[in-house]
């Protein structure tokens, strides 16, 4: 069906040239039908006009003779009579008749139908009779003038008499002819009505089976319009998909890039302390007296300077890496801590006093730390920036709680910046949009597809008294991690 | 259709076969009602004069040859008739041929109507060189109009005396009468004798004196008799005022009441053979030797005491007026080939059948012989020994040509006045010459019986026979 096409017109509603063909040939077979209908019913019309002007001549041709028997009946009855006076009356009368006659015949025969088949002989034959009875009455009555009633009575019954011999043969040709010709027309209608049948059989058999072409067609084609239709959206949203994670990577990138110098420091610290800390030990080591249990607590803390710096730099090249998700039950208390850890250059160099209410008893929620770090450092950054212009006060507030549910964690972050956009609050999630004169416009969209992904949600409300105040919430690990969370947590808690 | 069908052959396959049925059953509808319209043969229509003159009760004389022709041919003949009367007939033919219409294709035209119709008729002399050779050029010529054969000389006539044997063997009479004065006393002889024998409705001689062409007949041969020449000479001379002609329009009226009936004046041409024939009233009547052939076979009374003779001759010359008809192909004819394959056939037919009558009325009629053979071309049909020259006259209808039918009838008015008596014949005569110069044109002269050679031969047409009686006309010069 879906061959090369030649025309753009057939190629754009994506008909093939046998489907063209198809159609084209069932239209013609249509028309031809139709037209065919026509025809026959032109057929009807002229044999029905036919036999109308079959019929005329035979009733000419039957008057012609009737009017043949009353002349001689009249005019042998006068000639019986012998009565010269009445002769010549009835003679008037029978010239006048006839050239009525003659009159009336050549009006029908001149209005005869084009389709009828005059014979030929039919006009002349009568105009014959008609002209010979005028020239027998003009021999009778100057027979009669002279008294010859014998002469008169014998040329009215021979050669009146012969002409209804020829009037009647032409009765008996005509009405074999109008016989033939009605036997002719009534076959050329029975045959018509059978066209028409087969005609009207055919269009409707053409009719149903073109509906059903075009039907079968047009199904067709929707079928793979909607197929094509969700081929196209699949590959939209998988592009999409693409688009979205090399985004979200590159963001990473980016933004991993901004904090190169905030995890340099980072790093920086626990190594400084590490070497106050190896220097110390060297020095509880280089005492006359060694003093061996300081210079081990020294040592290990060498050792957790050292994991902590370990730890850093494992967490960017975490952030480097485009993997697939990794779920586990995470305490968010601790990567805001985390995230607070790594923006500390950042709130120092802006004068942000950063405050957080964290709740103690957060319970644990799974989800893709590095993912969720992103997050957090993006509404961070964003609430720093919002800030960096604005006088007053700069406070970056961090909170966390749980529902009374247990079912979600919530967690926001205000800040004291330059709030949202009037009436676009939430424009803000849409691709694109920034307010950020150097801003991608693609934070926030990011931050909520990882929340959403996350099966939590992500918005955004004007903070009190000004500024803005993102939140989201993350759904809690179910009871079968529940030991791993306070597992987790008194680690943690250890730790801090 | 085809190109549909054409168009399948782009397609492929499946749905292709039942689309290819459909068409193809299309198509044989169409073809069904091709079929039904058959071919219909060639009919060609004849119009006859003779159809209705045959007097043996056999309808159409020519029926039989058209189905001879049919079957040679396969091309159908409707055989239509025509009036009686030759002027009637004119008004038919005309009306019909003027009509346009494709009837008739085949005409008889009566001798005397080439030039009324030769508009309408087609020049048949490119088509029947062969025919022609055997045809008299003379009769040709009475055919031909500005050198346009438009009929073909079918059958000629002429006029004779038809005589009851039975009563001239009763009154004492050898032979017919050879003169107009022979005619009389014989006549009158006989009638009387028959009267008293209790026939009292019993006449000499009958003769169609109806106002018809026929009449026109009558009186010519009375007129050239008596040298009263013939109406308009071959030259457009207007003749007919002349004494011999008025002489013998008076002896023809003289005759009426005394040994022909008045009622004569009344009597066409079948009305009067009808009459001679049938009711055996009359011992003498004018009529056509063809009439009388074709008679004589079929009618048993006929054949036992009917004879027929040479017209009688008069002052001058003996007259016998040249009749029959050719037949011509209408212009307007559709199946000209056709017609033209009919007049062959019919002239072809006519000459064997003429031979074969020449033979039979050669060794019947010798006397009669003469007359009719002028009509044949064939020389050695000439041969036999001949009693009596027959002169052959032709009515003036070459020379008034169109004007021909307005001259009969002003000719056969004025006769017809002068028999009725209605008019005097001087009067009449002159004011005919007035009626015949307006008519035609031409100016007025003496009759020519003085230029009629008294010695010549009847030429190709009677062979090598010598003329011999002096009171002869060629019939060669009247034919001209």
């Amino acid at each position: 069906m879906r061959q090369a096409s030649t025309s753009p017109v057939l190629y754009r509603f994506n008909v093939g040239r046998h489907l063209a063909l198809c159609f084209a040939l069932l239209i013609g077979i249509m028309v031809a039908c139709d037209g065919l209908l026509l025809w026959q019913l032109r057929q009807v019309r002229s044999q029905v006009e036919l036999l109308k002007g079959v019929d005329g001549e035979l009733i000419e041709a039957l008057r012609a003779h009737g009017d043949l028997f009353s002349f001689y009946e009249r005019l042998s009855h006068a000639a019986r009579s012998e009565d010269q006076d009445q002769l010549i009356t009835v003679s008037e009368t029978l010239r006048s008749g006839v050239l009525d006659q003659t009159k009336r015949t050549e009006a029908v025969f001149s209005h005869l139908p084009s389709g009828v088949k005059v014979d030929e002989t039919v006009l002349p034959t009568i105009e014959t009779i008609e002209s010979t009875l005028l020239s027998h009455l003009d021999a009778i009555r100057a027979l009669a003038a002279s008294g010859e009633w014998a002469d008169v009575r014998s040329r009215t019954d021979d050669q009146v008499q012969r002409l209804e011999y020829l009037s009647s043969q032409l009765v008996k040709e005509v009405a074999r002819d109008v016989e033939e010709q009605r036997t002719q027309a009534a076959l050329n209608i029975e045959i018509v009505e059978r066209r028409i049948v087969l005609a009207t059989i055919l269009t409707g058999f053409v009719t149903l089976f073109t509906a059903a072409f075009f039907g079968w067609a047009t199904a067709l084609r929707i079928i793979e319009l909607r197929g094509e239709a969700r081929a196209g959206r699949e590959q939209a949203e998988e592009a999409l998909r693409q688009a979205q994670a090399d985004l979200t990577r590159a963001s990473r990138v980016s933004s991993m890039g901004e904090l190169t110098a905030s995890l340099a420091h980072e790093v920086n610290q626990p190594i400084a302390a590490a070497i106050t800390d190896a220097n110390t030990c060297l020095r509880w080591l280089s005492r006359d007296q060694p003093d061996l249990e300081e210079a081990r607590a020294a040592a290990s803390r060498v050792v957790q300077d050292g994991r902590r710096a370990g730890e850093i730099v494992n967490r960017v090249r975490l952030l480097f890496k485009k993997g697939s998700l990794q779920r586990e039950l995470l305490d968010l208390n601790e990567i805001i801590r985390e995230m607070i850890l790594l923006l500390h250059d950042e709130t120092t160099q802006y004068a942000v006093l950063v405050r957080t209410e964290l709740s103690a008893d957060l319970p644990s929620a799974i989800g893709d730390r590095v993912q969720l770090q992103q997050v957090l450092m993006n509404l961070m950054m964003n609430s720093i920036d919002a800030m960096k212009d604005v006088d007053g006060t700069h406070e970056l507030t961090i909170q966390s709680q749980c529902d009374e549910n247990g079912q979600e964690v919530l967690i926001s972050v205000s800040d004291t910046g330059v709030g949202l956009p009037p009436q676009q609050a939430d424009k803000i999630f849409n691709a694109f949009f920034t307010t950020k004169t150097h801003g991608t416009g693609m934070g926030l969209r990011i931050s909520r597809s990882i929340i959403e992904s996350h099966g939590g949600r992500l918005w955004a409300v004007d903070n009190y008294p000004r500024g803005a105040r993102f939140c989201f919430t993350l759904p809690t690990g179910d009871e079968t991690h529940d030991s791993v969370v306070s597992g987790d947590r008194t680690a943690l808690a250890d730790r801090l | 259709m085809g190109l549909t069908i054409g168009s399948l052959n782009a397609l492929s396959s499946g749905s292709t076969k039942t689309i290819r049925i459909v068409c193809i059953f299309l198509f044989s509808l169409l073809l069904q009602g091709e079929d039904l319209q058959s071919k219909e043969s060639v009919t060609v229509t004849f119009v006859d004069p003779e159809w209705s003159h045959d007097l043996t009760e056999h309808t159409v004389v020519a029926d039989d040859r058209l189905k001879d022709f049919t079957q040679e041919t396969g091309i159908g003949v409707k055989h239509l008739p025509t009036p009686e009367t030759t002027l009637d007939q004119l008004d038919l033919v005309r009306k019909l041929l003027r009509q346009g219409s494709s009837t008739p294709d085949v005409s008889g035209v009566d001798v005397i109507w080439p030039g009324v119709l030769s508009e309408e008729l087609m020049d048949l002399k490119p088509y029947l060189a062969t025919e022609l050779s055997s045809i008299n050029a003379d009769v040709a010529a009475s055919y031909t109009v500005k050198g346009r054969l438009v009929a073909v000389p079918y059958h000629s006539d002429i006029g004779v005396l038809f005589y009851r044997r039975d009563l001239l063997r009763r009154y004492g009479y050898a032979a017919p009468p050879r003169t107009w004065d022979e005619l009389e006393q014989m006549a009158a002889k006989i009638q009387k004798g028959e009267r008293a024998r209790g026939q009292k409705d019993f006449w000499g001689f009958l003769w169609p004196g109806a106002a018809g062409e026929g009449l026109t007949c009558n009186a010519l041969e009375w007129q050239v008799s008596e040298g009263g020449g013939r109406i308009i000479e071959a030259d457009g001379t207007i003749s007919v005022n002349n004494p011999d002609a008025i002489r013998s329009w008076q002896r023809a009226t003289h005759w009426i009441g005394w040994i022909s009936p008045p009622f004569v004046t009344s009597l066409q041409e079948w009305d009067a053979i009808n009459d001679f024939y049938h009711k055996g009233t009359s011992a003498f009547y004018r009529g056509w030797a063809r009439t009388y052939l074709l008679s004589v076979r079929d009618i048993p009374s006929v054949r036992d005491t009917i004879a027929i003779t040479n017209t009688p001759a008069g002052t001058n010359a003996q007259a016998a007026t040249l009749g029959g008809f050719g037949v011509g192909l209408s212009r307007s004819s559709r199946h000209s080939a056709e017609a033209l394959q009919l007049i062959r056939f019919l002239i072809h037919r006519e000459i064997e059948i003429e031979e074969a009558r020449a033979d039979y009325e050669s060794r019947n009629w010798p006397e009669l012989y003469d007359p009719t053979a002028i009509l044949r071309a064939k020389p050695g049909s000439a041969e036999t020994g001949k009693q009596q020259v027959s002169g052959v006259v032709a009515r003036p209808s070459t020379v008034a040509g169109e004007k021909y039918e307005e001259v009969s009838r002003a000719y056969i008015q004025a006769v017809h006045s002068v028999l009725l008596g209605q008019s005097r014949a001087p009067e009449t005569a002159a004011s005919l010459e007035r009626e015949l110069v307006r008519i035609t044109g031409f100016k007025t002269g003496p009759p020519s019986r003085n230029h009629v050679p008294k010695q010549k031969t009847l030429g190709k047409v009677s062979g090598a026979r010598p003329a011999a009686a002096s009171t002869s006309a060629s019939a060669h010069d009247f034919l001209k």
